[in-house]
This record gives C-alpha cells, sequence and structure tokens, in this order.
C-alpha cells in the first residue's frame, strides 16, 4: 500500500501526498488526464487492465488498491 | 502473418489544409490546462479544413500530386479504394466521385472503405491483395479524414487532439518486389467507446442529437459529435494493440523504424518504452499535425522521410475506432515519399 500511495502522489504531481481513504475524484485537479496518469501507473507497475465499469465505482485510494490486489 | 509477394508501394504524398490552428490560443480554457493537455498529447498545432473542404478533396490534391510525380499512364490503374468516415455524401461512395476527379478508367473498380486509425494498414492489405489478381499494373489508396468538423470546440477530449489531413498511395505490381506482411484485428465490443453516435441509420438526426450535453468529465458535445473515452482506448491499445505489435516485433527484430497512428504521445510513449523500441525507430507527426486518424501512418512517413536505410522493413500499425488494429511490415526503399503539401482550393 506504502508504495502504491507513493506512485500515486508522484504521478498526480502532488506535494502534500496522498492518504488511503482520500476520495481521489474529489481532488481539485482530477480530470481525465489524471484518470489517464494513474490508468498507466496501475498498467505499468501492476500490470492490470482496469475497464471504466469498475473503475467507475472505485472511490478511495485504498478501494483502488484492493482492487489491484484483488486482480494481481 | 499473412504474406502478400510482389507488390511494392511505388510512392505516397499527402496533403493537409492550409490552416494552422495553434492550440496554445484554443479559446475557452484555461492557459494552465492548455499547457498540461499539449504535453500530454504532444499536439502543438493542427491543420483544420476550411468549410466546403472534405477529405475527399484533400485525397484527390495528394492523388494528382503522386500520379504526376510517378508518371504513370492513367488506365494503368485498376482499382482506387477511399478508405474514411467523413465521405462526402451518405451515398454515392466517394470512391466513385473521385475517379471521375482524378480521370480514372471507366473500367476503375472504385469503393469506399469504412475504418478510421486502421484503415492505412488495412487499404495497403486489400489493394495488395486485389493487384494480386488483376490484369492492371497499379492501385490507387487514398485515405484521409477531415475529423475536425465533427469535434465539439468545448470537448477537452477532442478538440485539441484532432487534425485534418488526406493522402494518396500507389500500389504497384512488381515482379522485383519483396513481401508485404500483415497482421489484422477487430473487436468490436469496444465500439461506443469511439464514436459519432447520431447521423446514420442507428440514430437518425433530430432535434435531441443536437444538443449539448456535459458528460461527468465536463465535456460538452452532441449526439451528432466525435465521442472519445480516452481511459478505455488506452486500455485497448496497452493490452490487445501491444499484445499484437509484441508478436509482430518478435517475428521481425531486424525492423528499421515503426510507424505506430499518430493516437497521442502519452499513449503512444507508455507503448513505445513497453514495447522496448529506441526513440530513434519511433517517428511521429503529432507535434505538427495532430492525430490526423485515417491518414497519420502515410503523415508520418511524408512528414519524417526517414533515409532510405531506415526504410528497409518498417512496421506500420493502426488502431482504434472500431476496435480495429492492423500491422503491416513493408520495404519502403524503394517508394517515393512526397513532401505533405498544403490544399490551395
Amino acid at each position: 500500500m506504502e508504495q502504491f500511495i507513493a506512485l500515486f502522489a508522484e504521478a498526480l504531481e502532488r506535494e502534500s501526498g496522498v492518504s488511503p481513504e482520500d476520495k481521489f475524484r474529489e481532488y481539485e485537479d482530477w480530470d481525465s488526464l489524471a484518470v489517464l496518469s494513474i490508468i498507466a501507473l496501475i498498467k505499468q507497475n501492476y500490470d492490470i487492465t482496469i475497464p471504466r465499469r469498475d473503475f467507475d465505482k472505485l472511490q478511495t485510494i485504498e478501494e483502488l488498491y484492493n482492487y489491484i490486489v484483488a486482480h494481481a | 502473418m499473412i504474406e502478400i509477394k510482389k507488390i511494392r508501394i511505388a510512392g505516397i504524398s499527402c496533403c493537409v489544409p492550409q490552416e494552422i490552428a495553434y492550440n496554445k490560443d484554443t479559446a475557452g480554457y484555461e492557459q494552465e490546462r492548455i499547457e498540461k493537455i499539449i504535453a500530454a498529447t504532444g499536439v502543438g498545432q493542427k491543420r483544420i479544413a476550411p468549410p466546403g473542404c472534405c477529405a475527399s478533396d484533400l485525397c484527390l490534391a495528394a492523388a494528382v500530386d503522386l500520379l504526376e510525380k510517378s508518371g504513370i499512364e492513367k488506365e494503368d490503374v485498376g482499382a482506387l479504394v477511399f478508405v474514411s468516415q467523413t465521405p462526402d455524401y451518405r451515398l454515392p461512395a466517394t470512391a466513385c466521385i473521385l475517379q471521375d476527379k482524378l480521370g480514372l478508367a471507366v473500367g476503375t473498380i472504385a469503393f469506399d472503405v469504412n475504418l478510421g486509425c486502421s484503415g492505412y494498414v488495412y487499404g495497403l492489405y486489400l489493394l495488395a491483395s486485389m493487384l494480386k489478381c488483376s490484369p492492371k499494373k497499379y492501385a490507387l489508396l487514398l485515405v484521409g479524414d477531415t475529423s475536425t468538423a465533427y469535434c465539439s470546440d468545448k470537448d477537452a477530449s477532442t478538440i485539441f487532439l484532432f487534425g485534418d489531413a488526406g493522402s494518396a498511395t500507389l500500389l504497384e505490381a512488381d515482379d522485383s518486389a519483396g513481401v508485404m506482411q500483415f497482421s489484422l484485428g477487430t473487436d468490436g465490443s469496444g465500439y461506443a467507446n469511439l464514436i459519432i453516435p447520431a447521423g446514420a441509420s442507428r440514430q437518425a438526426c433530430d432535434d435531441n442529437t443536437k444538443k449539448m450535453v456535459k458528460d461527468d468529465a465536463g465535456n460538452v458535445r452532441s449526439a451528432e459529435q466525435l465521442y472519445m473515452d480516452g481511459m478505455e482506448i488506452f486500455n485497448f491499445a496497452t493490452s490487445t494493440v501491444m499484445s499484437h505489435v509484441a508478436e509482430v516485433m518478435a517475428a521481425h527484430p531486424d525492423y528499421t523504424s515503426v510507424v505506430f497512428h499518430q493516437a497521442n504521445r502519452f499513449m503512444l510513449e507508455f507503448m513505445r518504452k513497453s514495447l522496448k523500441v529506441d526513440k530513434a525507430k519511433f517517428l511521429y507527426s503529432l507535434a505538427e499535425y495532430g492525430n490526423t486518424s485515417s491518414a497519420s501512418i502515410p503523415m508520418t512517413l511524408c512528414h519524417c522521410q526517414p533515409d532510405a536505410k531506415d526504410l528497409a522493413k518498417v512496421i506500420l500499425t493502426g488502431f482504434g475506432v472500431g476496435y480495429s488494429w492492423g500491422t503491416a511490415v513493408v520495404d519502403l526503399t524503394d517508394t517515393k515519399l512526397g513532401d505533405v503539401v498544403d490544399w490551395i482550393g
């Protein structure tokens, strides 16, 4: 989880870091480019492709991480 | 892979509208956001067709240029295929009009193919196959789109990305030519992720299809305009397409250049790095012309004008709308690559 959080913060260039309980869609700079950055991060580091129908249900960083663990 | 022998690509010409649209000047967006989008897409500028200029007009100009430079007799052209998703009319096929405008023989086989980002590779495969059983020596592939006419200026996922362009490619039956190899595929389950929903038979245009609707990402478009789910296209490109290209590259480790459909820089760089393709071998025309849809592969070749040594074994890969994808492995050493010319109406 720690590694994923660090990668997530780096991908979105959030110097203040991120927390597992953060609802990432509520970040001020969350946009379609941010979505691509995170999807690319997950593909590159975990070799997982998340379909939109699944991705849209995930709200927090912890949920996203749990999805990755479940599909790794 | 499918092998087609004794057919070569004799020449390629490309044509774009004169008007340059600079992404930095796009109205209605904050400068900081524009800069982020330019950095991610890699598109600094693109060409926009003026009203009344169709993809066929750009292809026609490219074809006139190509036929003049090649010096061939028009009666030796046996087939003309126009690949586009922005035809002149719902009917007739634009290829019929182009046959007449080009002054090709009335015995010419001419028809349209409705494909986008993969269309150039499909067109090469189709015409090379046709030439194999034709008494004629040449076939003409015209590929292009004027996608910008279908982009909403309030949709950041498309307005910064697409540019207009047309191309013409001359295929020649030649006993001394080597082997063209093809691998093609389709997965229609992704059809809704890159689509203009209204305007054809499934959903006719009416007052509702003209309504501008804001989506969850804040982009505003009508059902008569282009919709693209960038996330799903990324998923498709980095799974299906990358596996497909990896297989081709494993079979052809001695490739000299790679030309992908110019989707966007973020995605292409992800694919290039994942596939471990040397930067110098991976060609781009995105910065100058944007995503020119079906024409992006010939556009990139004509824009980059690679040295002959880099054209001995070229991997051409188109992928996108459909989903549809295809790769051609071709020798372009003897192919005349014209400069990209401006369309003068």
